[in-house]
């Protein structure tokens, strides 16, 4: 059986690493640990975002990318779910123990985000104009003329034209692409400091794709904003993050620039994900073998032992802790 | 669009003569005849035959049904032999908006406690709100509505004291003693009706929790109560119109038995009376009546669809 | 005294009961309304076949001293106007109340499935039409409906049971239809169409068996609504006659009194609504079981 709770009283350890900017970082996850009906979803996992940051949350189906990003929206508080840990961001030294009263003067504002499927996030029986301008007029106090105009704006920036007849129209007719543009449009609306992007682009067509992560950086570049992008596709978070966390089980494996972290990996797990991408010259693939282990039967020690080549008894017995090494976070016994 | 609504309008009139065809075969399916139970016990083959004739009794089927149509259609439904009047006075005139009141009253009832309750139910899901209104709904829609009635009656009419337990006054007239006098038949008549909303709502309301849309909502700062009733209940309402406007049928079926048990003049319990008495032109009617009002509350939900649901409105 | 030996045969008995009981408990636990309201069903059921074995009196004898007498030790619920035993009329009226209730839903469903059958296989102006007829049907409230039907055909038992079948067809059609629907947009029907299985023996093999299990849920959870309108019906005074211990019928007798003898309407009222609310709950169970792995086949 599993044997989180012994392990959890210990915490795996802040980054350490110099962040891209010296400043005092935007965001700080410390030993955020999250259970459902008694089952390990998430176990200490720790890193820092700077300001004008984009980090990306990298790992398989089911690794818990989605879930962290729930939680830093605080959207994930329900009777089932035990969270443990600390989230500091915007002054606030724990968000995770405040009440709701605490969020709701953050969520919209100051932290905001992006869903994966447009077509579903977006509310079938209201128009773009009432969606778009709810949060406009609730959280910033515009009036009714303010807020079109503000929405024409923020629509023609998120790249649709004709955008005052957009307003009067209904999610379903428009194309994916314009829809992830309309909630991106919404996303951005209060100028938000944090954007979380859940797999923004995988509901989209390729040929979108790139638009809308062009998109969303230029956006959040230009309002020096900062931005976690969940994603499964390392190549495509090697393109536009700075920094890279590598999860794996609910854990995370290896946390760093992604120049770094990408170029020499040293953790056998980020190796199996580079061997995965598909490049031009690419003449063999070789999948990892295996899959996640399953929510209620989290092995002992480290998460990834069963699948690791390199593994020894003392995987398969100790978790290995989150430590600086050659420049990035790595938790493995036999890294390198 | 308005092909639509002109096939949907056709499919209502085709429904129409439909039922108008079966109304009118009632009466011919009925036993007895007619002419004598008009006419009385002693009559002359004379005046049996005249009055035949009169009433167009000898003429082929079809060219009396059609006859028929014409006259309900303007109004024309015949005479009670009974109470002596015109059975349009006496069905459409006095009966229906009895049924009608009393219809409208635990309609809003039903809606006005079921739609909080299961909204209740589906935001704080599973607990012990939820499992009272659970057991409520499930009560309240396989209890039978006319002991339903009779217990009413009896704890508070006639234990307590508190409420009148038959009788109709019109609210136009006097709308307190109206209220008054229909808060027993009304809340007998909406339980089965309430404890379906409940569930309906409840089970919608929770799907459409689940959904991305309401997270997305909840990541904009949007407060609780309005992430539930603008956000949520928004999609919930077409599927609540949707079961509501078809429960009209079986509104009118308590009405029948409510109207019984607390004597009340309206449609239900004439049609209840006219077949004891064998009346069956006034059966004829009320079930006409009763019929068309269906169809065309079904029409008008039908073509509410678009107006609730904009993914159905033309592009 | 001899002493028998009785170690085998308790033996056989003690290794049999734990495995049924530990069955019974495990239900009873994993979904104790939904054995309850079976056991009380069956119950209910047990009584109609052992009426005249359960009953303490015979549904018509009427005890001349005891006349709307309250619940004592010889008649354990009172008795009514004419003296006889609600407890026994109650247990007898479980005879029609199963009889009225099974044979309608059988009418009602082989109508609702020749109808639903006849309408989702054809195509064109002829569906067209049996939709607005099943429509038609649909209009009427059930109960207003075989309130018309016994205007023609007049009161009794047996017209009751051709009165609330008849109002039933409607609902069922709509539901054969939907799944006639359902299963002839299935791929493999269009297959057998197209290597020339011929149309009977496709209805037949295919779209027959996909139909049947479907209505027979419908049936199980109508059955709660065909009582229910034909004990309204008998209510009204237009359904079965007396003196017959029908329950709607007892609820209608004692209504005048039912200020100074509650019990004569309370009692059958009781019965009636127990019964229903069990069949209810065990309908719902039956349909939480099989309707939604009907729907994963779809």
């Amino acid at each position: 059986m599993t044997q989180q709770s012994a392990r959890r009283t210990e915490p795996r350890g802040q980054s350490v690493l110099p962040l891209t900017h010296p400043r005092e970082p935007l965001l700080s996850l410390v030993d955020i640990s999250l259970a459902r009906n008694g089952h390990s979803v998430l176990d200490r996992v720790s890193f820092d975002l700077g300001r004008g940051e984009t980090l990306g949350l990298v790992g398989e189906s089911g690794a818990g990318k989605s879930t962290i990003a729930l939680v830093a929206m605080g959207l994930l508080r329900s009777p089932a779910v035990t969270l443990e840990g600390r989230m500091q961001f915007a002054g606030h030294e724990n968000l995770l123990a405040e009440p709701e009263a605490g969020w709701a003067t953050l969520r919209g504002r100051r932290i905001a985000m992006i869903f994966q499927d447009p077509a579903s996030a977006l509310n079938p029986c209201f128009t773009i104009g009432r969606q778009l301008g709810d949060p406009l007029r609730r959280l910033l106090g515009f009036d009714r003329a303010a807020t079109r105009r503000r929405s024409i704006e923020l629509l023609e920036s998120a790249g649709l034209n004709d955008a005052e007849a957009r307003l009067a129209a209904f999610p379903h007719e428009l194309s994916g692409g314009m829809q992830q543009r309309v909630m991106i449009a919404i996303a951005l609306a209060c100028n938000p400091e944090l954007l979380l992007a859940d797999e923004p682009t995988s509901a989209l067509d390729v040929t979108i794709q790139a638009q809308i992560m062009q998109l969303i950086l230029s956006q959040v570049r230009a309002r020096n904003a900062s931005c976690i992008f969940v994603l499964h596709d390392l190549a495509l978070a090697s393109q536009v993050c700075d920094r890279i966390v590598v999860l794996y089980a609910g854990q995370v494996v290896e946390a760093g620039p992604t120049e770094s972290v990408l170029r020499r990996s040293l953790h056998p797990y980020t190796n199996a994900l580079k061997s995965c991408v598909i490049e031009f010259d690419t003449e063999t693939l070789t999948p990892p073998e295996g899959g996640l282990p399953a929510i209620g039967a989290m092995p002992a020690g480290c998460r990834f032992a069963p699948r690791c080549s390199r593994a020894t008894a003392l995987c398969t017995s100790q978790t290995p802790p989150l430590r600086s090494l050659e420049g990035r976070d790595i938790a493995c016994w036999h890294p390198g | 669009m308005l092909r639509w609504t002109l096939a949907k309008v056709l499919q209502t009139a085709a429904v129409l003569l439909i039922v108008s065809a079966a109304s009118f075969s009632l009466l011919k399916l009925a036993p007895g005849d007619p002419v004598e139970l008009m006419l009385g016990d002693d009559y002359s083959k004379e005046s049996h035959q005249s009055l035949m004739i009169q009433l167009g009794l000898d003429r082929p089927l079809p060219e009396q049904y059609v006859d028929w149509l014409g006259r309900f259609v303007r109004g024309d439904w015949g005479t009670s032999f009974v109470s002596r009047t015109p059975i349009f006075q006496y069905a459409f005139v006095e009966a229906l908006p009895v049924t009608l009141t009393l219809s409208a009253a635990a309609l809003g009832l039903a809606l006005l406690i079921g739609i909080p309750l299961g909204v209740l139910s589906a935001v704080r899901k599973d607990s012990a709100w939820d499992a009272a209104a659970a057991a409520f709904s499930l009560t309240g829609s396989a209890f039978p509505s006319f002991y339903l009635g009779i217990l009413l009656i009896w704890i508070f009419g006639v234990a307590f004291g508190l409420f009148p337990t038959m009788g109709f006054v019109a609210p136009w007239q006097d709308f307190w003693g109206g209220a008054y006098h229909l808060v027993l038949p009304a809340i007998t008549l909406s339980t089965p009706f309430m404890a379906l909303i409940v569930r309906i709502t409840r089970a919608n309301l929770v799907e459409v929790l689940e959904q991305p849309y309401i997270a997305a909502a909840r990541a904009r700062g949007e407060p609780a109560w309005r992430i539930t009733w603008v956000h949520g209940m928004r999609n919930v309402l077409m599927p609540l119109a949707t079961i509501v406007g078809l429960q009209l049928g079986a509104l009118l079926h308590g009405a029948v038995l409510t109207e019984t048990v607390f004597s009340l003049p309206g449609v239900g319990r004439m049609i209840t009376d006219a077949v004891l008495n064998r009346e069956y032109m006034v059966v004829q009617a009320g079930v006409m009546m009763t019929g068309c009002l269906v169809i065309f509350t079904n029409l008008a939900v039908d073509l509410s669809y678009p107006v609730l649901d904009p993914r159905l409105r033309p592009r | 005294m001899a002493v028998r030996d009785l170690s085998g045969a308790d033996r056989g008995v003690r290794l049999r009961a734990p495995t049924l009981l530990r069955f019974l408990a495990h239900q009873l636990a994993a979904r104790p309304f939904f054995v309850i309201a079976t056991a009380v069903s069956l119950a209910f059921l047990f009584a109609a076949i052992f009426a005249p074995w359960v009953a303490p009196y015979a549904p018509n004898f009427q005890d001349s001293d005891a006349l709307m007498a309250p619940p004592s030790a010889a008649h354990w619920c009172g008795t009514d106007s004419f003296g006889q035993d609600l407890l026994s009329r109650v247990i007898f009226g479980t005879r029609y109340v199963f009889l009225i209730g099974f044979s309608s839903v059988v009418i009602g469903a082989a109508g609702g499935l020749a109808i639903g059958l006849a309408a989702g296989l054809t195509q064109g102006a002829v569906e067209w039409g049996l939709m607005r007829f099943v429509d038609a049907i649909l209009a009427l409230p059930s109960l207003i409906m075989a309130i018309a039907f016994i205007s023609i055909l007049g009161p009794g038992i047996d017209k009751v049971i051709y009165a609330v079948g008849f109002a039933m067809i409607g609902p069922f059609a709509r539901t054969v239809r939907a799944d006639v629907l359902q299963v002839r947009a299935q791929a493999f029907v269009e297959a057998a169409g197209l290597m020339g299985v011929d149309r009977l023996r496709i209805i037949w093999r295919h779209i027959l068996p996909n139909v049947i299990f479907p209505l027979a849920v419908q049936a199980t959870i109508r059955i709660a609504e065909a009582i229910l309108v034909s004990s309204a019906l008998s209510f009204l005074g237009l359904g079965v006659v007396p003196p017959a211990p029908d329950w709607g019928l007892m609820i209608s007798e004692g209504r005048a009194f039912i200020s100074i003898v509650p019990w004569i309407s309370g009692v059958p009222g009781a019965a009636l609504a127990l019964l229903l609310i069990s069949l209810s709950i065990v309908g719902d169970g039956v349909r939480e079981q099989f309707d939604p792995k009907l729907r994963a086949n779809r």
